[in-house]
């Protein structure tokens, strides 16, 4: 055992050397996609000035949650703007954003695909059960190693982290629907295609707005930690204070971090909640 | 409108709150530092070896012969690769602030199980707790303890806390109440009712409320390599510094794995528990 040393490290590397010389088109796409994304939210966000959107943000927490909720997050994002941190809230939101995006993309799919075939259920359950052990730390190694640093890898890392829950409500809430439902439409001749996209995905759709909303707060948590590989935003400032122990500019920071996620919380659930009852499922537990 | 100058009332609290209250964060300080070395001292001294075949011989008798050759793969695999020290140190950290999360959320959660004032106190303050993302944790706690072993066990416990909460309140929520009543019935005391029919009936819950706060301890330990707690964080901090990837992929490898063990021994094990896992896991 003393003498003898498993060289993961030089493996690792060397499988990671190959991947980035093979696989560059791939990575170079994903990176592209990335930053078009991270910047297109950043200009619709810059498009407006800061009120508009504390306006916007109150309102739709008005609608979602309630007043208490709103008048919190409409304040703590005026603190934010007051602080000179609109900047670094707006770049941590377009990240968090096209996080979500990026993983609903594959996550919806796959949640389609782990409701109607058993075979990648059975393969793939023990997969997303190991993804949601895992520390969060681990996976900006491998992100960090395919992407380099900026947005792209922690694009990656949070898509590491929200696939998972979206994938798993998305799949519960197909399995959910009704059969008696499926096979009316069934009996009325329908394709299998027009099962999933007219009957299926309508019914399933408050589990998952509940999957995105999750995917949304765990991508929230991988962007503020992401600092630590070079991304823009709150975390950075957090990240900074804690270095040189700013107590000030560490509470402030943080304060954001705060804010944006329980208007991120509040706003998503709120969203799912008012979906329940319009598709007539009134026994539709929210998990 | 000029910037408010909300750090320097900030800083003039801490200022103020170090002045006044330092003697208790320096017995919090000295408390947590002695709590890690006495346990680091009693944990890094047995050797690898022992270790391994125990939780082997421990993973076969509780549950198949194939969780123990995980177990034991998986440590032979961290020993081989040299992060034995490194993971003890942080298992360490972990046993210490998920037994503390434990000790405060059982009763907890019994409190909200069984009083409705305390439920609506506490159930917004955990989801507030839960919504928060674990690296704001950070600051309160180095800020008022300083860098080390504290303010790391302080985090993790804050961050690890509502699950062990969460979980007791709803294995208690979810006992039978006939049974309550048939109790209530042969005239037991409130007390005994909750200490021999409540509280054995949420024992399944409650085991894997603490399952999951040790994941969650063993997530937030790594991430306070940033304030300073040794381990493997720490040699992940490093790695990331440098953009050395060998070592990354290492010590990562080794993060795993202790997520793996930790996982695998203290899992319960039936099937019900499984599925109530993951209403835990979000909230």
């Amino acid at each position: 055992m003393e003498g003898y040393k498993f060289p993961l490290g030089v493996i690792g590397q060397s499988f990671v050397e190959l991947l980035v010389r093979h696989a560059q088109p791939e990575v170079n796409a994903f990176v592209w996609l990335c930053f078009r994304l991270d910047h297109g939210f950043e200009y619709v966000f810059s498009a407006a000035p800061p009120y508009v959107w504390v306006v916007l943000a109150g309102a739709a927490a008005w609608r979602f949650s309630n007043w208490k909720t709103a008048s919190f997050c409409s304040l703590g994002l005026l603190v934010l703007w007051n602080q000179r941190l609109w900047s670094a809230t707006i770049a941590t939101l377009s990240l968090v954003l096209t996080s979500t995006v990026m993983s609903l993309i594959i996550a919806i799919p796959l949640g389609i695909a782990l409701a109607e075939s058993r075979v990648v259920r059975n393969f793939l359950t023990p997969v997303l059960d190991f993804l949601q052990t895992m520390p969060r730390f681990v996976y900006l190694i491998p992100a960090l190693v395919l992407f380099g640093i900026d947005i792209p890898p922690a694009v990656f890392a949070s898509m590491t982290l929200a696939i998972p829950p979206a994938a798993r409500f998305t799949c519960t809430g197909l399995m959910q629907v009704d059969e008696q439902v499926v096979e009316a439409a069934k009996a009325f001749g329908s394709s299998p295609w027009r099962i999933l996209t007219r009957v299926k995905l309508p019914l399933a759709s408050p589990a998952i707005m509940v999957g995105s909303g999750q995917a949304l707060m765990m991508a929230l948590s991988m962007a503020v930690i992401a600092s630590l590989i070079g991304a823009e935003g709150l975390g950075e400032d957090v990240l900074r204070a804690i270095a040189v122990l700013n107590a000030g500019q560490g509470f402030v920071a943080g304060f954001g971090i705060f804010v944006l996620a329980v208007l991120i919380e509040r706003v998503a659930s709120g969203c799912a909640a008012r979906l329940g009852p319009r598709t007539g499922r009134s026994d539709h537990r929210s998990f | 409108m000029p910037e408010l100058p909300i750090s320097n009332w900030i800083d003039v609290c801490v200022a103020w709150a170090t002045a006044h209250l330092g003697g208790l964060f320096a017995a919090i300080t000295a408390f947590f530092d002695a709590c890690n070395l006495v346990i680091q001292g009693a944990l890094l001294p047995i050797p690898p070896v022992l270790v391994i075949i125990g939780l082997m011989v421990f993973g076969c008798l509780r549950r198949r012969i194939k969780e123990g050759l995980i177990l034991g793969f998986a440590l032979l695999f961290l020993w081989n690769l040299g992060y034995w020290r490194d993971a003890v140190q942080t298992v360490a950290l972990v046993l210490i602030a998920a037994g503390i999360s434990v000790a405060l959320g059982i009763p907890l959660g019994i409190g909200v199980a069984e009083s409705r004032s305390t439920r609506t106190v506490v159930t917004p303050i955990l989801d507030y707790m839960q919504t928060t993302p674990s690296f704001v944790y950070l600051i309160p706690s180095v800020l008022f303890l300083g860098i080390g072993v504290a303010p790391a066990v302080v985090a993790t416990i804050v961050f690890a806390l509502p699950p062990v909460v969460r979980a007791t309140a709803l294995g208690i929520d979810s006992v039978d109440r006939k049974l309550i009543e048939a109790a209530n019935a042969f005239g037991s005391s409130p007390r005994q009712i909750l200490a021999k029919v409540k509280l054995p009936l949420a024992l399944p819950y409650i085991y894997v409320g603490i399952n999951q706060c040790i994941m969650m301890s063993l997530a937030m330990v790594v991430i306070c390599a940033l304030i300073g707690a040794q381990g493997l964080g720490s040699r992940v901090v490093s790695a990331l510094a440098q953009a050395d990837l060998g070592k990354g992929i290492e010590a990562g490898t080794a993060i795993v794995l202790v997520a793996i063990v930790l996982d695998r021994a203290t899992r319960p094990g039936s099937g019900r528990s499984q599925r109530s896992r993951w209403w835990l896991a979000t909230g």
